[in-house]
């Protein structure tokens, strides 16, 4: 009788300890952060420096894949030739219209494209701007 | 619709591609383009026709391209824009 009652005990002691984790007895969790470094974000803020028309090219092709977010440092072109930025400016905007995506100005050396997913908030203020 | 224009453009650019007239840098560029108008991995036909605009807008700015392959090139472009249009 007594070897039965101790039987029992041990099932089910071993029970309760398989259905609550480990980590559930102590006060708190710990979590690594380390496994948050290693997982791959899906979406991608990149920036992008323009020192030529022909720098805009991996740009454009990272932003067709729909999955960057682009910044764009136009000063070193704009520095350099104010045609060839308008022109960069227009691909980049063709483009842009091609993905269904959003393109601003940030500032005056900044340009920021995103893809059909987001939108860029504008103000009363930048509309008022863009409008003269 | 657009699917057949496409093909059309594809097949005008082969064209183009198997000239032997056309230089080597070239024929490549034009393979590139067309390679983005068949790109199976892209779903969205602007995309690729923007792709594809690109390739052929760098073709048009090389100093070595023979004047009638400028001119096929062109009339590529301006049916891709047409295409383009929402």
């Amino acid at each position: 009788m007594r070897k039965i009652l101790k039987n029992l005990k041990r099932k089910f002691t071993r029970q309760s300890s398989e259905t609550y984790p480990d980590f559930a007895s102590g006060d708190y969790v710990q979590v690594s952060s380390e496994s948050d470094k290693t997982s791959k974000a899906k979406i991608v803020v990149r920036p992008f420096i323009i020192e030529d028309f022909a720098d805009i090219k991996p740009a454009l092709d990272s932003l067709r894949e729909g999955y960057t977010i682009a910044l764009i440092n136009i000063r070193p072109l704009k520095e350099r030739d104010i045609v060839e930025l308008k022109r960069a400016v227009n691909k980049l905007k063709k483009t842009c219209d091609a993905i269904d995506g959003d393109i601003a100005g940030f500032g005056e050396d900044w340009i920021v494209i995103t893809p059909a997913f987001a939108h860029i908030y504008r103000t009363t203020q930048t509309e008022n701007l863009e409008e003269e | 619709m657009k699917e057949n224009g496409v093909n059309d453009i594809i097949q005008a650019l082969i064209q183009i591609e198997e000239d032997s007239c056309v230089p080597k840098n070239i024929r490549e560029k034009v393979r590139y383009a067309y390679l983005a108008l068949q790109d199976e991995n892209c779903k969205d036909l602007c995309v690729k026709i923007d792709k594809s605009l690109q390739e052929l807008e760098e073709i048009s700015e090389i100093p070595n391209t023979p004047q009638h392959t400028r001119a096929q090139i062109w009339n590529v472009v301006s049916l891709l824009e047409v295409f383009k249009k929402p």
